[in-house]
């Protein structure tokens, strides 16, 4: 009778277990909702097979949508998100181990379908009717550089890279892709598609900013020791595009997030659990700390002016997205997917 | 659909009750084990597999079964990938995993793949749960796992071929021979498996239909084991274990694809000189192995050769004081030596051990204490006493408990990888208790056995790997858990006439909660772990008529979060599987033919996230067996 007893009790509490799922994600987040202009926030997703997402900010009403994508179409983005761009009414989404961009219909955030046959891609730009995104292609090779056609959603060209190409500015006519493991950046002509020049910087570029003379500013992370001889991370202003000049920021500091504030007067980088800030006429390093905090991604809002930063915390749980005023004051936050790595404004 | 299989079961468990009535004959003959199973652990629970599930899956792997015995959570990342167990709410570098008592855990990364453990190379793979198991030392917080062959009775040939669902061929032969006093026993495995099994990929647009890419496998082994009984109270045994998997690593669902194959290779070798005299036993033994793992991304650029030595020798005494007190004291050293791309050099990593219980049987009374003393890098590990009590409240019932201290050390990657080491690291430390009360019965044809148990464990400076501000991940102890659960075990078996039934059920309820977290981590406090189900349920309904059997497995594993602050979870799932087998005899030839059906309602599901597992497939199996 015992045995009987606590056999029921065992299947019992099972039962009840299974019946307690975990509640259906709403596919329709909003149906008179609109995300066409406001703050997106691409999350890479648990490493290392975790899903990418996207999260979205209302600049307006502050309203907040942790999980647009996977909210809207029901799946996940794959793995792992890494960027977004835009083009007329399309948000295109760079899945990067998914070698995928995902396109998107803005108004209800729908999935209209993918372009594939890239391998690793990581940052996009999007000039005209043309899409520009570098691929890593492997982590150890030269990387490549896809021209996509958005109208005909086909390549239009293949260009090399350097290795680890993992930013990407347009900028007046050009396009700026540093190799993020490499020392130089590459200038594009986004007319002919062609190279026009290679500029040498520091080791490890990883952001561009351009400030409010048209300069256009690189950061460079330094090679770290665990690669070898580290060598000072550097921010480089070029003057022109053959030449640049530069200023050390140390070793194994490994800064980065470079961005300019709406006036671009005052450039942002994060370094060692800190935002710094770098008048654009400044010929030293700056030791002028407006934020003391780990970003995963920071970026300033050319509407509102505000600063965003993102906190990937544990990268095990849900990031946050936080919003800082004019004085960098925070005033509010938002729970993201995990690892939230970049913000884009629209 | 999802819950049909638990209705099915739950119907067939009924049935079950209202019959109880058997023996236990379908039991195999008990297995000697070369080396001497542990005598000093009172009060644990421990879990063996069912012989007709080994009769019914020759080919599998020790993650295989487990997944249908139960008594341990798995996270397997799919067919033949990486499997670790992870016990009463601790972590995958928290079980022990023990070959005749040497640890098989890497002590680079604390982990031992249960899918790189071929059954056909083990007689015995039992579970042990319990706060006792900690006298096996660093990272025993809950749960060993026990491998062990048993030394040939007679000279005998198996043979077995096991084919089946996508691609999966097995083959393995063992000679054994025994002639006086000395035994060999000679085994060979070969396996291959493509696991190009389709799925729905509900990640991507549209979800559709793709077949898993690089999944194969192939897998080559030899095990041999030599024995030699010296006079009438001496024996010597030596054991030769080499292996070589060459798996390709599969892509996540979330994933375009993936390049990446791994291939690992174990040499393993052990020697033993055991003396059993009627007050004194003692033992010297050695184990020594190579094991190499190299990783190929071709993506990644990556082509690195992870490879350590180790070289265990303990010295056990064991001595009958008097007719109610056992004493037995071992001396044990490592010796680790470890080299990778990420370390700056090789390392060396010498450990030191001694450790003694105590124990005490008389009337309804039996009681233990255990302790032991580690040494590591230069330090003393914290002392880990425990204590065990069991009594008898009448004949066929029992209470027992248990308490210890457990600890695990920081592994090598945990002190020495490069970027983010941290040669600063402390032992886990933690302590483990439980009570539970456990009855058996026997009734002419019928035999229960039933035993359920409260624990409670509690670990602290739990190793956690976080990112730095420049971007490199480094290990700090920082968290702190506490589990606390029941686990329960019910053995049914029930004979009338030539038919036999047997159910066995093992059920675990499991909170483990993050109770201390570091700066930043606030939201997973008081949360329970990562890819801890809260529930978990094992059930096996075997019929035997004559010379056929078959059998039911139900598995059911409840919602398991993926995220630390619980914003994303795993569906709880139901997984069946069926048996079935023939046996017969031609002189002195048994013949046995199998089927296994698995995952018999084609259920989608997940073990861990995005990684694609199985629908339904099958499996025919073969064996032959000369005396």
């Amino acid at each position: 009778m015992m045995i009987k007893n606590v056999s029921t009790a065992s299947l019992c509490l099972v039962f009840l277990a299974a019946m307690s799922c975990k509640p259906d994600n709403n596919t329709n987040p909003n149906p008179t909702a609109s995300y066409e202009a406001g703050i997106y926030v691409t999350s890479e997703g648990a490493f290392p097979s975790g899903s990418g997402s996207l999260s979205y900010l209302n600049r307006q009403n502050a309203s907040f949508v942790q999980h647009l994508f996977q909210q809207a179409n029901g799946r996940p983005l794959g793995n792992t998100t890494q960027a977004m761009a835009h083009w007329n009414n399309t948000a295109i989404i760079v899945v990067n181990n998914g070698n995928k961009l995902e396109l998107v219909n803005l108004t209800d955030f729908k999935s209209i379908g993918e372009i594939g046959g890239f391998e690793l891609p990581s940052r996009i730009a999007v000039v005209g009717n043309k899409a520009y995104v570098t691929e890593w292609v492997s982590f150890g090779g030269n990387g490549r550089l896809k021209v996509i056609d958005l109208a005909t959603k086909t390549v239009l060209k293949t260009l090399a890279t350097g290795p680890f190409p993992d930013a990407l500015l347009a900028h007046d006519g050009e396009l700026y892709i540093a190799n993020g493991n490499g020392n130089s950046v590459y200038v594009l002509n986004t007319t002919t598609d062609t190279y026009v020049d290679t500029i040498p910087v520091g080791d490890w570029p990883n952001s561009f900013a351009v400030d409010a003379g048209g300069y256009v500013w690189v950061l460079c992370g330094g090679l770290p020791a665990f690669m070898g001889t580290p060598t000072d991370a550097s921010l480089w202003k070029l003057e022109d595009t053959l030449t640049g000049s530069h200023i050390d920021l140390g070793l194994e500091t490994s800064p980065s997030d470079l961005c300019a504030n709406t006036d671009r007067t005052k450039l942002y980088y994060s370094m060692q659990g800190k935002v710094y800030e770098h008048n654009r006429n400044a010929i030293f390093a700056s030791s002028v700390v407006v934020l003391n905090r780990n970003f995963y991604a920071i970026g300033f809002d050319p509407i509102t002016g505000y600063f965003y930063g993102t906190d990937a915390g544990d990268f095990n749980s849900s990031g946050k997205l936080l919003r800082y005023n004019l004085s960098f004051a925070v005033v509010d936050s938002f729970s993201t997917g995990v690892a939230p790595g970049s913000i884009y404004f629209k | 659909m999802k819950r049909t299989g638990f209705f099915v079961l739950a119907l067939l468990g009924c049935i079950g009750l209202a019959n109880a009535q058997l023996s236990d004959t379908l039991l195999l003959s008990p297995v000697e084990v070369a080396a001497p199973k542990p005598a000093f652990y009172i009060g644990y629970r421990s879990l063996e597999p069912d012989s007709l599930l080994l009769r019914a899956m020759p080919g599998a792997n020790l993650s295989d079964v487990l997944e249908r015995q139960g008594g341990l959570s798995l996270r397997t990342y799919g067919m033949g990938s990486l499997s670790t167990s992870a016990a009463r709410g601790a972590g995958s570098a928290h079980t022990a995993v023990l070959w005749d008592g040497f640890s098989l855990l890497s002590p680079m990364n604390g982990l031992s793949d249960l899918a790189l453990l071929p059954m056909f190379f083990l007689d015995d793979s039992r579970v042990q749960q319990g706060a006792s198991v900690a006298l096996f030392g660093s990272g025993a917080l809950g749960a060993a796992i026990q491998l062990g062959q048993s030394r040939p009775l007679n000279s005998a040939v198996r043979l077995f071929y096991e084919g089946g669902s996508f691609g999966q061929h097995t083959l393995g032969t063992q000679l054994s021979f025994v002639q006086g006093r000395m035994s060999h026993d000679l085994r060979l495995f070969s396996k291959k498996a493509e696991n190009n099994f389709p799925y729905a990929n509900v990640t991507r647009f549209g979800s559709p239909r793709e077949e898993l890419k690089n999944a194969q496998l192939t897998a080559h082994g030899v095990l041999y084991q030599f024995g030699y009984g010296i006079g009438k109270q001496d024996s010597l045994a030596v054991k030769l274990w080499f292996q070589n998997y060459d798996r390709a690593i599969p892509p996540a669902m979330t994933a375009a694809n993936a390049t990446s194959v791994q291939s690992d290779v174990a040499l393993r070798t052990q020697l033993r000189w055991m003396h059993a005299g009627e007050i004194l036993q003692w033992q010297v033994r050695q184990m020594w192995s190579l094991e190499d793992n190299t990783f190929v991304d071709p993506l990644a650029d990556l082509n690195e050769l992870h490879r350590f030595t180790a070289v265990i020798s303990e010295l056990d005494v064991q001595a009958a004081l008097t007719k109610h007190w056992r004493w037995q004291a071992v001396a044990h050293h490592s010796l680790y030596e470890a080299q990778s791309p990420a370390y700056m050099a090789p390392i060396q990593q010498q450990r030191y051990a001694v450790w003694s219980a105590l124990r005490y049987s008389e009337g309804r009374w039996r009681g233990q204490l255990l302790l032991r003393q580690e040494f590591f890098e230069g330090k003393l590990v914290p002392f880990t006493p425990g204590i065990g009590l069991e009594y008898a409240v009448a004949r066929q019932a029992s209470l027992y408990t248990n308490a210890s201290r457990t600890y695990r050390l920081p592994t090598l990657n945990d002190l020495y990888w490069q970027p983010g080491g941290n040669a600063g690291l402390r032992p886990e430390l933690g302590w483990s208790g439980e009570v539970g009360v456990r009855q058996k019965f026997q009734y002419r044809k019928q035999h229960q056995e039933v035993s359920i148990g409260y624990f409670r464990q509690q670990v602290n400076d739990w190793i956690i790997w976080l990112p730095g501000g420049g971007g490199i991940w480094s290990p700090e102890n920082l968290l702190g858990v506490s589990s606390q659960g029941i686990e329960s075990q019910l053995k049914l078996v029930q004979q009338f006439g030539p038919h036999t039934l047997r159910l066995q059920t093992d059920y675990a309820w499991v909170k483990s909660v993050h109770t201390q977290v570091g700066p930043g981590q606030e939201n997973r406090l008081n949360k329970q772990l990562i890819y801890v189900p809260e529930h978990q349920l094992r059930a096996q309904l075997w019929y035997q008529y004559k010379r056929f059997f078959s059998g039911f497995l139900y598995n059911f594993t409840g919602q398991r979060f993926v995220t630390s602050d619980h914003s994303d979870a795993l569906d709880p799932y139901q997984l069946n599987h069926l048996q079935a087998g023939i046996n017969t005899s031609f002189g002195k030839m048994d013949i046995n033919l199998g089927l296994q059906v698995n995952n018999l309602f084609n259920t989608n599901y997940q073990a861990v996230q995005w990684r694609p597992m199985p629908g339904r497939y099958y499996m025919l199996n073969l064996t032959l067996n000369y005396k």
